[in-house]
């Protein structure tokens, strides 16, 4: 895989689909993203006082577009005008200030002076934390892509850690949306930084307390971010026990779902549940935006592979004909890999491996590969024994590169034990004699396949119930005045239905 | 007191390396020395990396290491496993701080080992995604790798062959409990795939001393003794209760697709 990809992987879902959007719209404007930012800011401010939060929803569905627009100076004009005391502030200050304007807006200069202007024309009315949040966020995301690469990080460090706190003191339910992006980041920048091994004491705390106060968007993302430091040290037996003990709340974001279903995916491989594994990264890839986070994308498709692979199955050849150049670009390693364990080509299988190490070794499935050698084994065997109906053991040990005609004899004796052919081996001749297999639709094997189809169909069902959303409860309890004043105007209504259809009746008579 | 503990370590080494070491001797200064270990300063929860904890926490892991080998000799496997993950804990959390130890391999290798023999593999790859890549061309692990990879692919006789051929002498306890499961494992196999097989080569494949106990396997296992053949007869008691997981199987599924549609209608 290119280096650019494996960058992108480290973030799945997010930073990938700045790429994409870039293209799709011309950046505007650095005065249109103040006057957008500025709205952004009233709107998070209305939605607190209103409790609504899907305004809030709103306004953090567009920060990508705000985030790869804005430049440092403007945001920095922003964040000194909003009035909240706090260290993040002061941190977020010194931070942007030591960030260069991004190259896309040659009028560095002169969006500085417009958000001057814009700050002087409304002084600070804006004061609910939320929207300081807001502003502090899109700082953290500025640091994220400046520093991308560097190796200094200490001051991103120092910033999202003065966030984390900041908000942490806070106790407010309209702050949770927020909250949850903050702990991504945190967890993001220090990752970045390397110091992550450090954080999980933390993010445990972040997970407890969110917990307690039911705020299920920042329990989904830091039990995701914790889940994805388990597993970047190789825990897997810290992040099995984690996942068994803390279940993922039920309602959240379709993109932490995805996050979620990839990390369990990771923990199922590892500990040979291919089945279950293969399950969450088909899920894994269905909830994942169909746009944009490439990288996710392309990680999922090559894990599903890898494990599908593991199971006995062939993946698709449709799998490996995406749209995408660069996923494509990755997956060529794994078609070659599968055209090997398809026909059970031990040597091309090796050939394969040895080629592609260094990059089985950056998508982490290098030891998921290595546990492959022996589908390769079952394949070439079961494909011997029906071209042939006798054949010498010690052909079979060449043919699948065993050392010897024995060791031959007694993989072939496991295969027949464990089904994988019919067969019977005569140790005077020294052979393998095969016998004719039995009928396949007496077996349990169209059962099986039947029931895969049905579960997944009814997986979905029962997934679009659960997704299907009602009207809030609560407009349904009115008040008995409001009952009144409302059937009144229905009355009312009827009336002057009643009598436009006369007055329609009428027109009609006219004709 | 690191004094004390160094020495009492020493003693251990000592006793545990002498020929015929005494195993209760060497179980009471265990003991003590994990005494002596809670009292020093740089183990106490929460304290400061400085020079002089460093070299705390190294000894205290060579107390550890030396507590595994103990376990292995008295075949205590619970204790074995208590001060791995003891072990564990100094290799990993303080990769950091730690110098490498130089049995960092053979421990792993051990532990590795011991997942085989208890046939724990989920938990076996679990632990081999922990190993660093350096480690893993160490002996001790190479070891064990090729172990897993003949089992899975069905080398039972390699496996018994070369069972006298360990890297260490510690690996032979597992061994022996691996090569009890390998043995049935042939059995196993030979009993589905030949049709008749003469004494001798069963003898060899299942790397037994002499005929005698192949005969006694026979008669354990039903085999039709005849001469100096063995001729496998069908056994039909292990398919019918394959057939009977089956139907249950098929039931479950019936009774759960009824149960789905009657929510859907």
């Amino acid at each position: 895989m290119v280096a650019a990809d494996v960058e992108m992987s480290d973030t799945p879902a997010k930073t990938v689909a700045p790429a994409a959007e870039k293209v799709a719209s011309a950046p505007p404007t650095a005065e249109s993203i103040l006057a957008e930012v500025k709205r952004n800011v009233t709107t998070i401010d209305k939605a607190v006082s209103g409790k609504d939060m899907r305004l809030l929803s709103r306004v953090l569905r567009g920060t990508t577009r705000v985030r790869n627009s804005i430049s440092p100076s403007v945001l920095a004009t922003l964040i000194r005008s909003h009035a909240m005391e706090s260290d993040a502030k002061k941190e977020a200050l010194a931070t942007l200030a030591t960030l260069p304007a991004p190259a896309s807006t040659s009028d560095a200069d002169n969006s500085m002076d417009v958000g001057t202007d814009g700050a002087s024309d409304s002084p600070a009315t804006s004061c609910s934390p939320e929207s300081g949040a807001y502003l502090l966020i899109l700082a953290v995301m500025l640091t994220v892509d400046a520093r991308k690469g560097a190796s200094d990080a200490t001051a991103a460090v120092r910033l999202v850690d003065a966030l984390v706190a900041h908000l942490s003191s806070l106790n407010r339910r309209t702050l949770d949306a927020l909250t949850a992006r903050a702990f991504f980041f945190y967890a993001r920048v220090h990752e970045l930084a390397g110091s992550h091994a450090g954080i999980r004491s933390q993010l445990l705390v972040a997970y407890r307390s969110a917990t307690l106060r039911r705020d299920v968007a920042t329990q989904a993302t830091v039990l995701n971010a914790l889940l994805r430091n388990y597993i970047s040290f190789r825990l897997y037996d810290q992040a099995d026990k984690l996942l068994s003990r803390a279940p993922f709340p039920e309602t959240r974001s379709n993109n932490q779902l995805a996050r979620h279903l990839y990390y369990v995916a990771r923990v199922k491989a590892v500990q040979l549940d291919y089945s279950e594994s293969l399950t969450c990264l088909q899920q894994a890839a269905r909830k994942a935006p169909q746009k944009g986070a490439l990288g996710f994308r392309t990680h999922v498709a090559v894990m599903a592979i890898v494990v599908q692979l593991l199971t006995g199955d062939i993946p698709d050849r449709s799998t490996f004909r995406v749209p995408e150049a660069p996923m494509r670009a990755a997956l060529e390693p794994y078609l070659r890999l599968t055209a090997a364990v398809r026909v059970g080509d031990m040597s091309a299988f090796v050939e394969t491996v040895e080629q592609f190490g260094a990059t089985f070794d950056a998508d982490g499935t290098r030891s998921l590969i290595g546990r492959l050698r022996h589908n390769v084994l079952k394949t070439g065997l079961r494909k011997l024994s029906a071209s042939y109906s006798r054949i010498s053991l010690a052909d079979v040990a060449e043919r699948l590169l065993l050392p010897s005609a024995a060791e031959a004899e007694a993989v072939v004796a496991k295969a027949i034990r464990d089904g994988v052919t019919e067969a019977t081996i005569d140790h005077e001749g020294g052979w393998m004699r095969s016998t004719d297999a039995g009928d396949v639709y007496g077996g349990p094997e169209p059962s099986d396949a039947y029931h895969t189809r049905v579960t997944f169909c009814l997986n979905i069902y029962n997934e679009a119930v659960r997704a299907l959303r009602f009207a809030d409860g609560a407009a349904e309890e009115e008040s008995v005045e409001a009952l009144r004043a409302r059937l009144k105007e229905e009355q009312e209504l009827a009336q002057a239905i009643a009598d436009g259809e006369v007055d329609d009746e009428e027109d009609g008579d006219d004709f | 007191m690191t004094t004390n503990v160094r020495s009492g370590l020493a003693d251990l080494r000592k006793e545990l390396e002498s020929p015929k070491p005494d195993l209760a001797r060497c179980k009471k200064l265990l003991v003590q020395l994990k005494i002596a270990l809670t009292q020093l300063a740089g183990l106490q929860p929460g304290a400061t990396l400085t020079a002089d904890a460093v070299s705390e926490l190294e000894l205290a892991r060579d107390v550890y290491e030396t507590a595994v080998h103990l376990s292995i000799l008295t075949e205590d496997i619970p204790s074995f496993e208590r001060h791995v993950s003891l072990v564990k804990s100094y290799y990993f959390d303080y990769a950091n701080v730690l110098p490498t130890s130089a049995r960092a391999g053979h421990l792993l290798g051990l532990n590795l080992m011991r997942l085989i023999a208890q046939n724990r593999i989920a938990e076996f790859h679990t632990e081999l995604e922990l190993v660093p890549t350096e480690l893993r061309t160490d002996s001790h692990v190479a070891y064990a790798l090729r172990l897993e990879q003949q089992l899975t692919d069905g080398a039972y006789a390699t496996i018994l062959a070369n069972a006298s051929d360990v890297p260490d002498a510690s690996f032979q306890f597992f061994m022996d409990t691996l090569c009890v499961t390998a043995r049935k494992e042939t059995a196993d196999c030979a009993e589905r795939a030949y049709e008749v097989l003469d004494k001798t080569t069963l003898c060899r494949l299942l790397s037994l001393d002499d005929e005698e106990d192949v005969d006694t396997l026979a008669m354990e296992r039903g085999w039709v003794v005849d001469g100096s053949t063995i001729r496998f007869g069908g056994d039909d008691s292990g398919e019918a209760a394959v057939d009977l997981e089956l139907s249950m199987d098929l039931i479950k599924r019936n009774m759960e697709y009824a149960k789905e549609l009657e929510r859907i209608v």
